[in-house]
Formats: C-alpha cells, sequence, structure tokens
C-alpha cells in the first residue's frame, strides 16, 4: 500500500489525461494529436524530408512553430523507444534482452527516484539488481546497488543487507571504471585506422602501452565488455604487427573465456571471430576463414552496422580468395539494403573500393553475364576515377589499392595517358613512402612492376619480359608474409598482372 | 527528417506499441486505490486498502499478480507523463529525463540506431554537465566516445570525450569518498551503541579523509555529504555556532548554483535554525526556518514537520496569535497529503488549551475549528502510558498541569510523568527539565506554596535550557518555564481573588 500511496502523489488525473503513446493505431472516429499523425506518416513512409512533414502540418518549414514541434516530437518517441519488441524478434538473444529490460527499468528506477517513491525505487531494484549482475549490465546494477546500500542504511536500517550492498556496490564500481578503460582503450586504438589504414607502427606501440595499464583490471574483472575491450585491443595489437598467429591466439582466448560466461553474446564474440577470419585470409587460409565469417554474418541483425561490416568482410576475403562470385552475393546485400544509405561516407566509401574490384574482375573474368554489375552496385567510374575523399589522404593506406584500380581502368579504358599520371603517382608512393625498412614488400614489388607498363610503352610482350622475374618473386611471397595492412592488396597481385596484360596488346 | 525515420522505423520494426501498458485516467480507475473518491477530487485516500477488499472475494493469489501488473503499468506510465512540460523546469526532473534519455540513448546504441545518436546524446550531456549528474555525464561522453571512434574515426572528438571522462571521473571520484563517508557513518549511528563522542570523532575523522577532496570538488552530491558529517560532528558535540557556521557554508556554496534542489538546500537552513535556537536566538531560528520551509514542497511531509516545528516555536516565543494564524491555515489546507491526523489533533488542543487558560482569546468560529479538529481530552484524565505516541501524550499532559494542580491532583500527574521517563526514553536534556517538574509537583502533592515552587523551578531550569536538536522527541511544546508562569499567574489570581471576595 505504501508504494501505491507513493504514487498519488505523482500521478493525477490531469496528467494522465495528457499521455500520448504514439506507436497505438490512428483511430479514424476521433481527432488525433498531430504527433500520432506525424509518428504514422513517417512509419508509412508519407514524409521524406522536412519539407513533407511541414506540408503535412500545414506549417512553414522554416518557421519557429514546425522546429518547435520537431523538438517535442523527438522528446515524445523517447518512452516509446524503451518498450521495443525484443522478445518476439530473433534479432535478440537473451543478453540482449536482459540488456534492454536492463535500460527501461533503469530510465524508471532513476524516474521513481527523483520523483520521491523510494519504496517502489527499492521493490524494482530488488527485482532487477539480479538480471542486471547476471548480464553484466554494470552501470544498472551498480545504480541499484548504490540506491539500496543507502536505502538500508538510510531509510530502513539493516546491517546485513546494508553490509551486502555495500559490497556488491564495491565490486560493480570497479567493474564499471575497469570497462571504461578498457572500452576507451579499444576506441584508442581502432579509431585511427577508421579512416586511414597507414599507421600500424603507431596502433602497435598504443596497445602495448594501454594493455599495460589494463593489466591491474585484469585479474579482477570478467564482465562481457572488460574482456572484450581487453581482447580487442591486444588483438588490435598483434594485427598491427602482422603477427597473423599471435592475433588468432588472443581471439581465441577471448572466445574461450566468453564462452564460459553464461551471459556471452553470440554478437560480442563475432567480433572476435570476423578479426579471426581477416588473420586466417592473412595466411591464405580463405576457405576457414570463408566459413567463419559466414557464420558470423548470421549472428547479426540484418541491415544492422555491424552486419554491414561483416558482409564487408565477405567480400574483401572473397576477393582475396579470387572468389568473386561469393563476393559479388555480399555485395549485392550490402547494395540492395534498405540501410545502405544510413552507413557513414567512410563505410560506404570502403565498399566503393571493393565494388572496383569486383567490376575489374567482372570485366576480366565475366561473374555473372546476366547481371549488369555495375548497376547493382551503382558503380560510377567517372566519380571513382576523381572522388575519393578520404582514402585518397591515406598516403600509405588505401590509396595504393585505389591508384592500382583507378590505373587498371584507365588502362582498360585505352586511357594512356590518364593511366600514365596514375603510374606516377604510384611511383612517387613508392619513392616517398614505402622503404625497405617498412615492410609491404608485395606492394613495393607490384608498384614497380606497374611503373615497367610506362616504359615498356603499353606493349604487352615487352611487359612480360620486363616483369616476368618480378612476378616470380611476388608468388614467392606468402600475402600476409609478414608486413602489410591487410586491405592494401584487395586482389592477390599475381592476378591483377594478369588483368595488366589482358588490357595490354 | 532522417533521424526521425530511423526513430519510427525502429518502433515499428519492433512494435513496441504491444508492450506499452499504461494506464490512463480510465484505465487507472481498474485499481481500487485510485477508485476510491478522494483521489478524483485530487488526493489518494489511505484508508481504502486493496488486498483486503480482494481476500474479501476469495481471490489473493490473483489479487498479488494483479499488484505486481498494476504496479508495473504505474511504472510504465511514469514515462509517459508530463510531456508537454519544459525540460529545465527543477533539479529533480532533469535528473530523470536525463537517466531516461540516456537509456533510450544506449538503447539505440545497442540497436544500432546511429543517426539521431549524436543530437541526443549531445543535449544529454549539455543538461548532466549543467546540472551536475556526473554519472550521466561519464556514461553520456563514453557513448559519444564510442561513436566518435568507431562510427567515423573522428580523434578529435574521441579525444575531447576523453578529457571529459577524465576531468568527472575525479569529481565521481570524490563523490563516491563522500557517499561512503556518510553511510559508514549512518551505519555506526544505526548500531545503537556508540557514544555521542565517538559518533562525533568518526564524523571529524571523516570529514579529515574528504578534505583532499573538498578543496577541488563542489558539486551538490559532495557538498552535501561533506557537510552533513561536519554537522553531525558540531551537533553531537553541542558546537551551536559552528552548527550555523557550517550551515552558512553549505548554504552559500549550494545556493550559487542555479541548479541546487530546494529540498536539499533546506536542511542546511534547518540546521542553521536549529543552531540559532541552541544558542536562545528563536528570533533568528525563525528566520532561518521560514527559509527552510520555504524551500520545502509544499504538503510533503517533511514541509509539516518544519510546520509544526515552527508552531511549536511560536508558542516558545508566547507568539500566540501567529501560532494560531498558522494553525488555522495548517487545518486549511486541503491537498494531498493532508497534515498527519495526529499531530493536527495535537496542536489544535494545544491551542484550545492555552484557551481554556485565558491565554489566547479568540472568535467562537475559531474556536469551533478547533474543536473539530482537537482530542478528547478536556475533561482531565491520565492517558494511557503503554501504548505509542508517548511523546504527544505528554506534550498535551503538560499543557493541562495547571488545571491538575488546581484539581489537588498534581501527584497523579507527577507520577504519570516518572513513569513516562521511564518508558520513553526521552534524551537527557528533556528528562532532566521533566524531572525538575515532577519535583514541583510532588512538592505541591506536599502541601508547599505552588507559586513557591513554581519560582523555585524556573530557577533550577535557567542551568537546563532547552534542547533544540532532536526537536522531534520534545514533548514541551509549550515550555515547562511557561507552565510554571501560569501555577504562578493562577496562585496570584487566587489570591486576588481571596482579598476581592
Amino acid at each position: 500500500m505504501e508504494d501505491l500511496k507513493e504514487f498519488a502523489q505523482v500521478i493525477d488525473g490531469y496528467k494522465l489525461r495528457q499521455i500520448e503513446v504514439l506507436t497505438r493505431p490512428l483511430r479514424t472516429e476521433v481527432p488525433e494529436t498531430r504527433y500520432r499523425i506525424m509518428y504514422h506518416a513517417l512509419a508509412e513512409g508519407q514524409v521524406r524530408d522536412e519539407l513533407d512533414g511541414a506540408k503535412l502540418l500545414g506549417l512553414d518549414v522554416k518557421g519557429r512553430p514546425f522546429r518547435r514541434f520537431l523538438m517535442e516530437f523527438r522528446r515524445r518517441l523517447f518512452a516509446p523507444l524503451l518498450f521495443l519488441d525484443t522478445e518476439s524478434s530473433p534479432n535478440f538473444n537473451a543478453t540482449q534482452k536482459a540488456n534492454f529490460e536492463c535500460l527501461r527499468k533503469l530510465a524508471t528506477f532513476q524516474t521513481l527516484v527523483y520523483r520521491h517513491c523510494p519504496e517502489n525505487a527499492q521493490i524494482l531494484a530488488k527485482s532487477i539488481i539480479e538480471v542486471a549482475i547476471n548480464n553484466d549490465v554494470t552501470l544498472v546494477a551498480l545504480e541499484m546497488a548504490t540506491f539500496l546500500k543507502r536505502y538500508y542504511v538510510e531509510r530502513v536500517p539493516d546491517s546485513d543487507q546494508y553490509l551486502y550492498y555495500k559490497e556488491c556496490e564495491e565490486r560493480l564500481r570497479l567493474d564499471w571504471i575497469a570497462e571504461n578503460k578498457a572500452m576507451e582503450s579499444y576506441q584508442a586504438v581502432i579509431a585511427p585506422s577508421v579512416k586511414y589504414k597507414s599507421t600500424q607502427l603507431q596502433i602497435s606501440k598504443r596497445a602495448q602501452a594501454l594493455l599495460g595499464s589494463l593489466s591491474q583490471y585484469k585479474e579482477k574483472c570478467n564482465t562481457i565488455i572488460f574482456v572484450s575491450g581487453y581482447y580487442a585491443t591486444k588483438y588490435i595489437g598483434e594485427m598491427s604487427r602482422f603477427r597473423w598467429h599471435d592475433a588468432i591466439a588472443v581471439c581465441d582466448e577471448a572466445i574461450q573465456i566468453l564462452e564460459k560466461k553464461a551471459c556471452t553474446s553470440p554478437r560480442i564474440m563475432a567480433v572476435f571471430k570476423v578479426h579471426k577470419v581477416i588473420c586466417l585470409t592473412m595466411l591464405d587460409r580463405y576457405a576457414e576463414a570463408l566459413d567463419l565469417n559466414s557464420e558470423v554474418i548470421q549472428t547479426e541483425i540484418e541491415g544492422s552496422r555491424n552486419w554491414f561490416l561483416y558482409l564487408d568482410n565477405q567480400m574483401l576475403v572473397s576477393l582475396k580468395a579470387s572468389n568473386f562470385q561469393v563476393a559479388h552475393e555480399a555485395a549485392a546485400k550490402i547494395y540492395t539494403n534498405k540501410n545502405f544509405a544510413a552507413m557513414p561516407a567512410s563505410i560506404k566509401e570502403s565498399w566503393t573500393l571493393l565494388a572496383a574490384y569486383l567490376i575489374l574482375a567482372d570485366r576480366n573474368q565475366a561473374i555473372n553475364p546476366a547481371i549488369q554489375l555495375e548497376k547493382v552496385l551503382n558503380f560510377r567510374l567517372n566519380k571513382f576515377l576523381n572522388q575519393v575523399p578520404n582514402y585518397s589522404k591515406d598516403k600509405k593506406g588505401l590509396n595504393v589499392p585505389i591508384l592500382i584500380a583507378q590505373f587498371l581502368f584507365l588502362l582498360q579504358a585505352k586511357k594512356f595517358d590518364e593511366a600514365y599520371h596514375k603510374l606516377i603517382a604510384l611511383r612517387k608512393y613508392r619513392v616517398k613512402h614505402f622503404n625497405s625498412e617498412d615492410g609491404y614488400y608485395r606492394t613495393q614489388l607490384f608498384i614497380r612492376m606497374l611503373c615497367t607498363v610506362a616504359s615498356s610503352s603499353f606493349s604487352k610482350k615487352v611487359f612480360i619480359y620486363k616483369t616476368a622475374d618480378m612476378i616470380k618473386t611476388i608468388s614467392k611471397i606468402p600475402k600476409g608474409h609478414p608486413d602489410q595492412h591487410f586491405k592494401i592488396e584487395i586482389v592477390p597481385y599475381e592476378l591483377l598482372w594478369q588483368w595488366v596484360l589482358n588490357c595490354l596488346e | 527528417m532522417e533521424e526521425f525515420r530511423e526513430l519510427v522505423l525502429l518502433l515499428k520494426n519492433y512494435s513496441a506499441d504491444q508492450h506499452i501498458e499504461v494506464f490512463d485516467s480510465i484505465s487507472i480507475k481498474q485499481i481500487p486505490f485510485w477508485a476510491s473518491k478522494s483521489f478524483e477530487n485530487g488526493h489518494a485516500d489511505g484508508d481504502l486498502q486493496v488486498e483486503p477488499n480482494a481476500e474479501m472475494n476469495g481471490q489473493s493469489k490473483t489479487t498479488s499478480q494483479d499488484s505486481d501488473q498494476s504496479r508495473q503499468r504505474l511504472w510504465n506510465t511514469l514515462l509517459f507523463l508530463d510531456l508537454t512540460k519544459e525540460d529545465h523546469q527543477d533539479p529533480q526532473r532533469v535528473a530523470y529525463l536525463c537517466w531516461q534519455r540516456l537509456a533510450v540513448l544506449k538503447t539505440l546504441m545497442a540497436a544500432g540506431a546511429f543517426k539521431s545518436l549524436r543530437e541526443i546524446a549531445e543535449s544529454i550531456l549539455h543538461l548532466a554537465k549543467t546540472y551536475e549528474l556526473t554519472t550521466i555525464v561519464i556514461e553520456t561522453a563514453a557513448q559519444l566516445r564510442q561513436f566518435s571512434a568507431l562510427y567515423n574515426g573522428n580523434m578529435n572528438g574521441f579525444e575531447k570525450y576523453c578529457r571529459i571522462i577524465g576531468q568527472y571521473e575525479s569529481i565521481l571520484q570524490a563523490e563516491q569518498a563522500a557517499e561512503d563517508e556518510y553511510c559508514a557513518y549512518l551505519f555506526l549511528q544505526n548500531q545503537g551503541i556508540s557514544s555521542p563522542q565517538f559518533l562525533a570523532k568518526q564524523a571529524k575523522e571523516a570529514c579529515q579523509r574528504l578534505q583532499i577532496h573538498a578543496q577541488s570538488c563542489f558539486s551538490s552530491a559532495f557538498v552535501l555529504n561533506f557537510y552533513f558529517l561536519k554537522l553531525q560532528a558540531a551537533f553531537l558535540e553541542s558546537e551551536w555556532e559552528e552548527v550555523v557556521q557550517i550551515s552558512n557554508q553549505a548554504t552559500q556554496l549550494l545556493n550559487r548554483k542555479s541548479i541546487s534542489s530546494p529540498a536539499k538546500i533546506s536542511a542546511f537552513f534547518l540546521s542553521k535554525a536549529l543552531g540559532w535556537a541552541n544558542l536562545g536566538k528563536l528570533d533568528q531560528a525563525l528566520v532561518a526556518l521560514n527559509t527552510a520551509i520555504a524551500d520545502e514542497v509544499a504538503g510533503s511531509s517533511n514541509w509539516y514537520r518544519l510546520q509544526e516545528m515552527k508552531l511549536t516555536w511560536l508558542l516558545h516565543l508566547d507568539k500566540h496569535a501567529e501560532a494560531l494564524d498558522l494553525t488555522k491555515n495548517l487545518n486549511l489546507k486541503n491537498r494531498y497529503p493532508e497534515w498527519p491526523l495526529e499531530q493536527k489533533q495535537l496542536y489544535n488542543s494545544i491551542l484550545l488549551c492555552l484557551i481554556d487558560t485565558g491565554e489566547l482569546p479568540i472568535s467562537n468560529r475559531v474556536k469551533g475549528m478547533l474543536m473539530a479538529n482537537c482530542l478528547p481530552f478536556r475533561s482531565l484524565y491520565l492517558p494511557e502510558l503503554n501504548s505509542t505516541n508517548l511523546d504527544s501524550k505528554a506534550a498535551l499532559l503538560l499543557v493541562q498541569v495547571p488545571k491538575w494542580v488546581q484539581s489537588g491532583a498534581s501527584g497523579q500527574v507527577a507520577n504519570w510523568f516518572q513513569k513516562y521517563l521511564s518508558l520513553s526514553g526521552a534524551c537527557m536534556p528533556h528528562a532532566a527539565r521533566i524531572q525538575t517538574l515532577i519535583t514541583s509537583l510532588l512538592e505541591i502533592e506536599m502541601g508547599k506554596n505552588p507559586a513557591m515552587v513554581a519560582q523555585e523551578g524556573i530557577r533550577h531550569l535557567k542551568n537546563l535550557p532547552l534542547d533544540y536538536s532532536s526537536p522531534e522527541a520534545a514533548p514541551e511544546i509549550i515550555r515547562v518555564e511557561q507552565i510554571f508562569h501560569m501555577l504562578i499567574e493562577i496562585q496570584s489570581n487566587a489570591v486576588c481573588s481571596k482579598s476581592n471576595p
């Protein structure tokens, strides 16, 4: 009864009359609010932009009333967002469902606390703290433990309960800090390589330093987030030093630890598996890599950011394995998904590059003559030749495969002058950005091979003669050995050499 | 509109509608508690019980399930309330809105909806920084840091949010240390085995440990706990000037922030009032108390508690007319929750007592109102000692002492108070003053002149000032000195009437 009395101070008839659940279906016989009208118009795709929205409400798109409406409309969407139906959706596993539930309860709990309903807050905290602890939802568990500790020393003194929650709180505080540090470390090493792939040495040094500072938490904290952050930092460190076997070992260790946890999410494990895929690829173990990557894709929600990234991986591995049919299937899934447009520009640019190689493959080896690949992949050659805004700045990174692809397209089109300019750029890169201590040996050698195209006066015969030794040398060097970023050599250089030959007469 | 469409499609794809079970003004009446007429009038009726009604229908098990479902639905309803209000209204509202939005933010992150994420997160971060919601600042900044790092590889953004997190981590550390010290102190206090000296020492040591943070952390959460501990030490050592000084420092620090919760500042104004009262400066104490009352939510239990304190102090200052006005106002306060019945009856009865003794001339209408709200006390009887509310009973009996003396039964009252002292566990300063009254009553019983005894009592009480530090435990709504004065006055009136028949 005491908890109901608390509500009586918060809820009254007037406030209840104001309640509006936007997601309920529109009723024809009742005049609906404009928020509900807007919600349903957006859901039905009737409103595509602000102009449509303003028109729907009869407002000026630039006027203050419409701006104010949008602000309030957003506010009204927040509460329903806490009630997403994760139960009947196949996209969410038990841990994720628990996570969503905990977040909703956290919102309710804090509302109860700050609306002075301590008895309700106590009931809720006790009902959710175990779920939160068992599923490693540390923030929620920590907030509940902190409240309950105070409740049992301040409001309803109970020594045993107080001491129990005090101990919980101390443990959870440490977990929370450790998780934050682990995620910061992971983000610190991953962020520089989102746009540029040429920062490997710095990343490896940074990863080592960060792992040193994380080691103080390693024995004490075992939450999913900490384990993920810690081992992700570790494998990035190994991968940035091109130690593919060591990176696989790190991923396996992480997967092993996560598998032992009851609340492990397959989606978290997918992060490690997908990096294992890359390492396997670099070790020429394509079949294993593709199998594992297919498994990983299944764990993700179709259309989610990770789903796109895993397909991107599938495309890359298939191109490296010269399995262009699989690459084509992955590309088709990416480009036809309705969420494609919403992906960040940097990721789209990576797809454009992969798509360019896939089209080159199609032009050289005819993947599927029935399909107009350029149309499916929305590939515009002129745009690719002139605008690759992010990666063109990645001098020692992705700009190399870009220049190579651009050269091949131009060569194919017999635009020798323009192709020659690309070669000059590549040669400058080789001289300026690569030296013998830098590694990238396969890439350096291939650029040298390409440059001979010009000195061979674009003659096939002379080109073969001049590059015969080099192509033999390249073939002897394993692709991932030991020294180049996995995204530099998208299609094996041996095959690219063949494609160059195809273009020459 | 892209970000709106993303949110709407998320809701549509995971059809939230079926899971949103909330109450509206009609469906809430399914709960008997809300079906009560008094709730419709604007406040809930505490007499109406949910479960016993259901048990009568043989549905106790169902009721328990229903009750859980109703509670769950009420909790859900809370998330949909007050959407038309402005965000920046009061710190409490900002706090729960920020928590709600942080939960939304993390939900969006987990569901992979990124388009509106940044805008929502930035607005939460701004509010949380302004209102010193440290955990929310760190959590939101961590989400933005992740977004910057993974979504678009924005190193500047990543480093910016790392800096914010680092800065707020040290604030959180200070706040947690203060919270821990506060709870540890309360834990010791709850054990009931520690002496006031020991507790004061513990509070002081806790303050010393926190001093290192006090130089750099001025967040409300820290200031509240730190100054609470400081106050405790001063209270326990009866250093009233220090109490006033510490309260002043705390209120100054908190008042500087536009975002401080008035209810929290109110606690320090109350300490200040108690400090002044114990220094014998009730007028200044009343000024501080009025500020404390103004900062409380009108109608809350704390508000009534402070109003009762004010009433008592007005009576101690012999400002009977003002006390009567305040009582009238409190009686008329027709909003939920009403003035707790027991306290309401006590104060109405005491004022009626004062009217009976001629201390307070009032109209019949006001007298009628007091009588409608008073206890059945007007015939002389000694309340039972085996029940609760002993302090209230003692307070009321205390006002009636002159009548008992007049009726020649002072010995009975003395016995009652003696038993009261042994049962109530009244703390020392209060007990000593009541003991003085008992001694005087026994002397009157033995035939001594009441006026002479009363004057002796007043002299004795000068060495035993009233302790205002634990006002709830004090039965002296009318001070014992005032009772003695009444006895002297009655005696002198009796002498006058004898000499002028």
